[in-house]
């Protein structure tokens, strides 16, 4: 981010004309991807001196600015399909969408979780504990886990979409590493109960 | 009011065929996502709804038509979200106008080819499923405590 804004710094002033005159495709070297049959074509050929505002200055150097260009559009941003932008974008709903898959297993792992300690508590009759009063407080935990991971899967995919417009992407390492621990903690915890209460 | 039926370059929708590798790859991407994982997501919940409406007890079924109801959202939402892919390679029309205005460039992909209309990314969709699936979690958590 910083060492990019040194070269956006010299075309700041031009976009802003662009964008508050609202010529903006006028204005652009590839104006002729106006909407037609011919903008399928390949554009690599189109020339791409550096003084050139549009191309040069792919984002808003700063946070304002980066809000006032998407205001009307703030959750879905509009982008120009050029290389891997669609490609990269469905691949970040893609991964989200796992992620509302994780949430949705977790949340059912709780509601099975009640259901077969019930179960278990009406056939096991286990002396030691009791499967029932675990049953329900246990489901919970399980169900709040997978809407922690919906609120994460939701703040991965907005973080996603503003850095790959800027041209970067941000890698998860210890948010996976917590989520796998906290997991692994409740398998334990539920491994534990079911161990305790089998007769012995 | 009908209307008019989006042409594909110039031509019906049935005589569409991708140009090169390039815009099937486009093409793949959006089937992945949308009839690849909303789907999936769709259907596991469809799953577990029946799953919890006929293998669990009575007092689970408000719970199984909860799942129920979230399936049939994501359903719709496949569609609404698909259609902004079945039209990504149609003609624009004058309603695209605006799209095409308010287009941002994206950093490294300015001189890389550009396939069809303007991406329009999937936040908004992303907040009602998010707010969707929330409000399912915390139903079901209220229902498990009142049951």
């Amino acid at each position: 981010m910083q060492r990019d804004q040194n070269s956006d710094r010299t075309t700041r002033s031009s976009l802003d004309e662009q964008h508050s005159t609202d010529t903006y495709i006028d204005a652009s070297p590839t104006a002729d991807r106006q909407p037609s049959a011919e903008s399928q074509l390949p554009q690599c050929s189109a020339p791409n001196p550096a003084p050139c505002p549009k191309t040069s200055d792919s984002e808003p150097p700063s946070p304002s600015r980066f809000k006032s260009l998407i205001a009307p559009f703030k959750l879905s941003l509009v982008l120009e399909n050029k290389g891997n932008v669609a490609r990269d974008h469905l691949a970040s709903e893609r991964t989200y969408l796992a992620y509302v898959r994780t949430s949705l297993a977790c949340s059912s792992a709780g509601v099975a979780l009640v259901q077969l300690f019930t179960l278990s508590a009406n056939t096991l009759n286990t002396p030691g504990i009791n499967l029932e009063q675990w049953a329900r407080p246990l489901g919970a935990v399980i169900i709040l886990l997978g809407l922690l991971v919906l609120i994460y899967g939701v703040v991965r995919y907005f973080t996603t979409q503003a850095a790959l417009i800027r041209g970067y992407y941000p890698i998860a390492r210890n948010s996976l590493t917590g989520l796998a621990f906290v997991l692994g903690t409740i398998i334990g915890v539920v491994f534990g109960i079911l161990v305790a209460g089998t007769k012995y | 009011m009908e209307t008019p039926r989006p042409t594909y370059r110039g031509h019906r929708k049935q005589s569409f065929c991708a140009e090169d590798l390039q815009e099937m790859n486009e093409l793949r991407a959006r089937h992945r996502t949308f009839d690849g994982a909303y789907r999936r997501t769709a259907l596991a919940n469809l799953g577990y709804a029946l799953t919890v409406l006929r293998l669990f007890d009575m007092r689970f079924y408000k719970i199984g038509i909860l799942y129920l109801v979230l399936s049939a959202f994501l359903f719709l939402f496949e569609y609404i979200r698909g259609a902004s892919a079945r039209h990504a390679f149609s003609d624009s029309s004058e309603s695209d106008a605006k799209l095409w205005e308010l287009a941002q460039p994206t950093k490294g992909q300015e001189n890389a080819r550009e396939f069809g209309k303007p991406f329009v990314t999937a936040g908004a969709s992303v907040l009602i499923v998010a707010g969707l699936v929330a409000a399912t979690e915390i139903c079901v958590i209220v229902l498990i405590f009142t049951m």
